[in-house]
This record gives structure tokens, sequence and C-alpha cells, in this order.
């Protein structure tokens, strides 16, 4: 009886082992059950997700920033129906820019889901862990934070999902603005303190410089001046970062880890799908051209206005380190086209090829954010040392004697010509409810019959998403 | 049993079958990850990021097929007929679904439910002459089938394909779900109290139906406004020889099919692209010149929708086809055996040699997704079929 027992035992050992002796995960190719195990994977993986960037900022972002605003237009006679609709601010929810920056913030919201889900029964050495868990939340903040200016309301997802029932069981409908930015404040806080003491690392890694500053945008755009003064001044007292004294070499080739960078977004020229296409976009569309090897020609998708050119003062060396007034063609001669200078790799003949940095984070826009959370705050008279900061290294006097509004009027001019070209314009004029008012002018001056409405502050969601799930609704007006 | 004079075969057919089917790709089961490369120190760095969801609960696509059949020739196969009715259910149908992209992917491949085929096939074959010089023998095929969705395993009985599509309990599969235009504002008149997709519509923009009836139109209003599979589709192919020569004529044909022309690039009349002539020469131009109601005016962006998924881009793909002519003609036997070969034949081939339909784009067969049934019906830039005529020897020894 005992014997039988025993092989009795046996079969049941043998039989229920079977199926997991059965499933074998596939070895040779790459998949989530085998992967986020190793420091390796972990490095690998946030790797992965800072290249997303690459695509973020190459076109979409830059093309919101800048193409809806007074400072650039596209001088290309045949754009795409979604260019034109920025440039005409007349977006719609087949806009293929709108929807490249949803897909493209929520895929890095899901990639630092993942690694923020798997981390903590990973074996890594504690000090990687903490690393990789800052980094992550600091591009989860800085994805939502994308999406939570250009949308408003979002879906908000803070863990990956494992299978298509997950999916379809969450609740996908738009949750209130106030609770991502809740998100985004918490992951911005814990990021910064995950970071502490990680030394050594590149500035497209993020790192407690990065999180503060943007924790310093996050809170000016939620018009919390006095948190948002706080974590500036710490970014500013910790001594870190400085300005850069040539202000055009923060634009051109080899502009890695420079003192005024604080998170950058890395491209390399030589054609092995890590270049940019800055060189075409921000330049004339002339097959004639003559200011590339090759003569390349640009594509004049973001070409400065008459009026960006105009609003530099006299003396400002950022106008001609920003803009060129003239296109120089094959035969020598010029032909009076402007151009944008920043980003864009001479050096390269081959589109989409660029090897420039695109500069995220940088301490003038530290230096400007302070100075007009402190304006905000009625400290007008210490807010004069920041942005005079910036103006000097621009080779102008400073600013002083102004009324809170006046202030304010002079720092959204200081912004306009410090970063244009950055994508920064267009979230500057929302932040500081001046869009209707500034690019409609804009618009008047020029003869355009375009519009700003009210409702356009907002971005369409992408149409895409409210077929596909119609808990999903579309901002009011589109 | 008494023999019948006139017929000489009569088969009665019955089969029951059940099987799989695991056309998904390898490893669909896993979450896979895919390489996204960038950059530190000035060379390239390996990233890898998710590419596609896991789903354990995948598995196979199951098949109960029935078939019932008759086999009927008559007058020594002079005439000889075949028919089959089948059906065919298929349960945890795999599918391609599009998730919401805030959950980080873009679709993934889901056991989504059953589904049923059913139709009739009749093939009939006759000789209609059979003289010594002259024969002449047709052969007609015509098959029938209606798909139906019966069960879906998602809440609200309702899948997402793509855009353009869904998949609804009670409705063929991949049915297309978008707004329903139903032609243009001829002038300022007619916008008066519409239902407008925005403010600022104007005459000569596109008119939708207001499906929901709350004066607007929105996604709201999209509605089931067709489906991608043909009704029916036959081929008729006649064969003629004379003497040495010989003529073979094949048709074929396809009715009730519906495409969308996924080219609003071309269609859309914004100036920016190159436009398809016939359709952009018939827009809205001014309440004088209103078109022909089909082709709203020339604007660039798209706040009247005019670019925007709708019926307007979706079109019927019935067509009739000539799609083979084959004339051949035998060298004399006496002929070739002096020249010491054995049988050489002359031969003219015409393929593709016309299209009768009302489809206006290059090929009403198009489709970009081949035979994948989630997406079916879509025309995108495809390339139109090639004409080709075919002059051949056949020299035999």
């Amino acid at each position: 009886m005992k014997k039988y027992l025993s092989v009795l035992f046996a079969l049941i050992f043998f039989f229920s082992s079977c199926k997991k002796f059965l499933q074998l995960e596939p070895q040779y190719v790459v998949n989530t059950a085998s992967f986020y195990k190793t420091e390796q994977d972990f490095e690998t993986a946030i790797v992965g997700s800072y290249s997303e960037l690459q695509s973020l900022y190459n076109a979409p972002m830059v093309y919101i920033g800048e193409l809806t605003t007074d400072n650039a237009h596209i001088i290309w006679t045949s754009p795409t129906t979604s260019e034109s609709e920025l440039d005409e601010m007349m977006v719609t929810p087949s806009n293929g820019f709108v929807g490249s920056v949803w897909n493209l913030n929520y895929k890095i919201i899901t990639e630092s889901n993942t690694i923020l889900d798997n981390i903590d029964n990973a074996k890594l050495r504690d000090a990687l862990k903490q690393q990789y868990k800052g980094e992550a939340k600091f591009l989860r903040a800085f994805a939502y934070f994308n999406l939570v200016r250009l949308f408003g309301d979002l879906p908000i997802v803070t863990h990956n999902f494992r299978s298509p029932n997950e999916i379809q069981s969450y609740d996908m409908s738009r949750k209130p603005a106030d609770s991502v930015y809740a998100i985004i404040i918490n992951d911005l806080k814990q990021a910064s303190s995950a970071l502490q003491g990680v030394a050594g690392l590149s500035k497209s890694r993020a790192s407690v410089g990065a999180a503060k500053s943007l924790l310093g945008k996050v809170y000016l755009t939620i018009h919390q001046y006095a948190e948002a003064s706080a974590v500036l001044n710490d970014v500013i007292s910790g001594g870190t970062y400085s300005l850069q004294t040539g202000y055009a070499s923060l634009f051109t080739n080899n502009n890695d880890e420079l003192p005024e960078s604080i998170f950058e977004v890395k491209y390399l020229s030589g054609n092995i799908g890590e270049g940019n296409s800055f060189s075409s976009i921000f330049t004339p569309p002339s097959f004639n051209a003559a200011i590339f090897p090759q003569n390349m020609n640009g594509s004049g998708r973001i070409i400065p206005t008459r009026d960006m050119m105009d609003a530099y003062e006299s003396g400002d060396i950022r106008r001609k380190e920003s803009i060129m007034d003239s296109l120089r063609v094959q035969g020598g001669t010029y032909e009076a086209i402007p151009y944008g200078l920043k980003f864009v790799d001479f050096t390269v003949g081959i589109p989409g090829d660029g090897g420039v940095n695109y500069v995220a984070l940088r301490y003038a826009d530290v230096l400007l954010m302070y100075a007009e959370a402190l304006n905000e705050l009625d400290k007008t008279d210490e807010a004069y040392t920041y942005i005079n900061m910036v103006r000097q290294r621009a080779g102008l006097n400073g600013i002083g004697g102004l009324s809170k509004t006046e202030f304010r009027l002079a720092m959204e001019k200081e912004r306009r010509v410090e970063f244009f070209c950055e994508g920064s314009r267009w979230f500057d004029l929302i932040r500081t409810d001046r869009a209707i008012a500034v690019v409609n002018n804009y618009f008047d001056a020029n003869g355009l019959s375009f519009s700003v409405t009210q409702n356009e502050l907002l971005m369409p969601i992408p149409q895409r998403e409210i077929d596909i799930n119609p808990d999903t609704k579309q901002n009011p007006g589109y | 049993m008494k023999s019948i004079g006139f017929v000489n075969n009569l088969k009665i057919r019955a089969s029951y079958g059940f099987s799989g089917n695991n056309q998904i790709g390898n490893y669909s089961y896993v979450g896979l990850l895919s390489p996204s490369n960038y950059v530190a120190n000035n060379s390239q760095i390996p990233g890898l990021i998710p590419s596609s969801l896991s789903n354990v609960d995948l598995g196979w696509e199951k098949s109960k097929q029935i078939d019932i059949g008759l086999d009927l020739g008559l007058f020594s196969d002079r005439i000889s007929l075949t028919f089959d009715a089948y059906r065919d259910r298929k349960t945890d149908l795999l599918l391609n679904v599009q998730l919401p992209a805030a959950s980080g992917f873009n679709s993934s491949t889901q056991n989504i439910g059953d589904i049923e085929n059913k139709g009739i096939e009749i093939g009939l074959n006759t000789l209609n002459l059979t003289g010594k010089t002259f024969t002449w023998s047709t052969n007609f095929t015509l098959s029938a089938n209606k798909n139906k969705v019966l069960k879906l395993a998602t809440e609200g009985g309702r899948i997402a394909n793509n855009s353009y599509q869904i998949t609804e309990v009670g409705q063929p599969i991949s049915s297309f779900y978008m707004l329903h235009a139903i032609g243009v504002f001829k002038n300022s008149a007619e916008i008066h109290g519409a239902a407008l997709q925005n403010p600022k519509t104007q005459a000569g923009d596109l008119k939708f139906e207001d499906v929901n009836g709350d004066g607007e139109i929105t996604s709201d209003d999209r509605k089931i406004v067709g489906n991608p599979w043909p009704d029916y589709t036959w081929g008729l192919s006649n064969s003629f020889s004379y003497k040495n020569l010989s003529l073979k004529i094949l048709l074929v044909g396809s009715h009730g099919s519906k495409t969308f022309l996924e080219w609003s690039g071309v269609m859309n009349s914004a100036g920016v692209q190159n436009q398809l002539a016939d359709i952009a020469l018939q827009r809205w131009v001014s309440e004088s010149s209103p078109g022909a109601g089909f082709q709203p005016r020339a604007i660039r962006s798209n706040y009247a929708m005019s670019f925007s998924t709708s019926s307007h881009f979706l079109f019927n793909s019935s067509f009739v086809r000539i799609k083979n002519v084959n004339l051949n003609y035998d060298l004399p036997n006496n002929l070739t055996s002096r020249m010491g070969l054995g049988k050489v034949s002359l031969y003219l081939d015409a393929s593709n040699l016309y299209t009768f339909t009302d489809y206006p784009a290059y090929d009403p067969e198009s489709s970009i997704t081949g035979s994948n049934v989630a997406e079916t019906g879509i025309d995108y830039l495809s390339y139109p079929l090639a004409r080709t005529f075919t002059f051949g020897i056949n020299v035999s020894f």
C-alpha cells in the first residue's frame, strides 16, 4: 500500500509540475516577462524611455510651441493640413501633431509605469533602485505636464497594463486637470529626493536640478507663486548651473553638458537614426540655398515672422544669434528670406540627420521663471536682479522702476526673444492668459483672417481616442 | 432504383468539420519589447521599450463548419452543376483590437467573440456546342456570403477595429462606422437651422446627418454606413474553339461591397497635394456654381470636417471586370511536322482588360490589409491593377 501511495504522490507531483514545465518563455525575443530583472535591464528600459523625447521634440512640441503664435509661420507653399491648422490656429481633432503629442507622452507614461511596477521585485542595488525610480517619476511628470497644459483634463494611468482585460475594465475617462497636477507635483518631489546623491549622470538624464526646475514651471503654470519661487530659489542657490557666456553656443554643434543646460535631449548625426530635422524645419525651402553641405534645402516650416524679428531691442545679441536675415544662395548672392539659426546643424547635408541637442530646460529659464514668480508675489524689486542677469548676457542694460503690470509685459517680451524656436511661446502665453490678445493682435496687424478663441486655449483630444473609446469626451468647441 | 435517362450523375454531400486558426504571428501572448536607441557620449546606446501588450488568455480561433452539397450531371455531363450551402461558426475569433493610446499601446490581438458566416456557392458548367469544328462551353460560378457577429466579449458588444470600422453584435464584422455625409450645403439658406459641425460652417461645406437629433454634428452622430463585404461575387468563363483557333473570355463581378478611400490627401481639395481631377472639378465653388453636390469647397483647415472620417470617402466598390481574354492559334500539324516540331501555338493574352465600376479610385478590389478581416475595405493609395498584354509562342518538340 505504501508503495502505491508513493507512486501516486510521485505521479501527482509529476503532472502538477507539468504545466509549468511546458510553459516556456521564448528566450530569443525580449519580452516583458523575462525583462525588468537586472540592473542592465532597467538601464536599457530608462534609456529607451528618454529616447521618446527625440521624437517628441523633433517636431510636434516645437511646432505647437512656435507655429501657433506670432513667433513663426510657414513659408512652404504646400504645407500639410496639420501644419496649416497650427499656423492658422484652426486646430482640429484630426491634427497629426496633436495626435503625436498625445501618443508619445502616453508612451513615456506607460514606460515609466512599467519600470516603477517592476523595480521593487527586481534584484538591484538600492542606490540604483532609487535612481531609476527618480528618473521614471521625472519622465512621467514631464509627460503629464506636456499633456495637461495642452489638453486639460486627462485619462490618468499610473500602473502598467498586463492584458487587454485590464485595459477594458479600466476607467479611461478624463479626470480633472487638478488631479493630474497633483500627480505631477508628487512625482517631481519624489524624483528630486530620490535623485539626491546621484552623481555623474549626463544632463540627458533626470537630476535634482531638472526635477526642481520643472516643478518650478509646474507651480508657475498653476499660479502657485510662493511654491514656485521657493523651489526655483533652491535651484539658483544650489549654484549648480550658470549662464553660458556665448548665447549661440547653447544652440550649435557640440552643445553637450553645458553649464547652463539643466535637461537636454540628445541627437547625433551620422545617419544612424539619431538625428533631428531642425535643420530642415527652421530654414527656407529654397532649392538654390547654399547654407548646408551638398546644398541641402530647408523646408520652411517654422520661419520667424517680421513681428518676431522686430521684437528684439537694438543691441540685443540674441537677434543675430537666433535669426539670419537673408539666405545665401548658389552663386554667392543672398535672398531676403530670414530663418532661424538655433538647433540648425550647418555641418550636415542629410535631411533629418542634425546632431545639435535640444535644450529642454536651462538656467536662463529658471532665472526668468523665478523673476516672474517674485513679481507675482509683489516682490518686483527683487525680480530685477534675475531678469537683468539674462538681459546682460544678451548685451542689454538692466531694467528697473516698473509697475507689476509693466514688469509682466517686459517679462513676456524677454521670454519671447530669449526662447525663440525653443517651443516655449505658446505655453508662456497660455500660462499668462495672454494668448488670445497677443496672437489675435498679430493676426489683425498682418491682415490675416485667423483668430484664437477661448476654447482653442485647449487643444482637441485626438479623434482616434474618441472613436475607440466613447467615454473620452472632446474639449468644448471642437 | 429506376434510372432516369438524362441524369448521369447525382450526388448529395454533407460534411461537418471542426478546425482551428492560429494565424496570429509568433509570441502574440507575451508583451514584446523593441529597440528605441538613444545617445550618450556621442555614440548610440541601446534602449528598449514595450512594443506590444501581453495577453495570457490568447488562444486558438475555432471554426465549426457544416456543408450540404449537391452534384448533378445531366445529358452526359453536357450540363453539370455543383451546389453548396454552408454555415461556418467561428468562436474565439481572433481580431486586432484598437486600444486607447493612454494605455500605452495601439492595438492588441484578442479572442473577441463569435461570428457566423453562411452562404451558398454554385458552379455551373455547360457544353453548349460540341460540334466537330466549333465548340462552345460556359463555366459560371456564384457565391454569396452573409456574415454576422453573434457575440462579443467586450462591454456594450462593440469593438473599434480602427478609426473607420467597428465590430458590433448583430452586424457584419468590420462595418464602417462614421459620420454620414449627406451632401454639400448649396447656399447659406440651407445652413440656417441645420445641424452644424462647427459654428463657422458655411455654404460649400459638407452636410452630415444629425443621427442623435441634438442639433449639432459631433462624433456622437456616427452610425453604421455599410460594410466591406460583397453581397455576392461571380465569375463567367466562355470558351470557344473553331478549328485551330480558340478564344477564352473570363468575366468576374462583385456586388454590394463598400470601400473607404483613405486618401483624404488627394480628395480634400485643399490644394496642397495633387488632386483627383474627376472629383476636384465637381467641387462646390460658389452658390451659382455648386458642383455636383458631393465634393465640398476647397479649404485648408478641417473645422468643417471635410477631411474627417465620414461616408464622404466611402464608395460602392461593386464592379464587373473583363479579367482575361485569351486567343490561341495552333499551327496545323502537317506544317509543324514538316518543320520537325511537335506542336506550335501562338497566343495573345490580355488580363484586366476593362473594369466597369463607379468606384472613383484605381482599383475597386484594393484593400491595404490583405486578408486581415479587421481592416478589410480600406484603400490607401494602392497601386492600380496593371493591364497586361502578352503575346507568346508555345513550341513543343
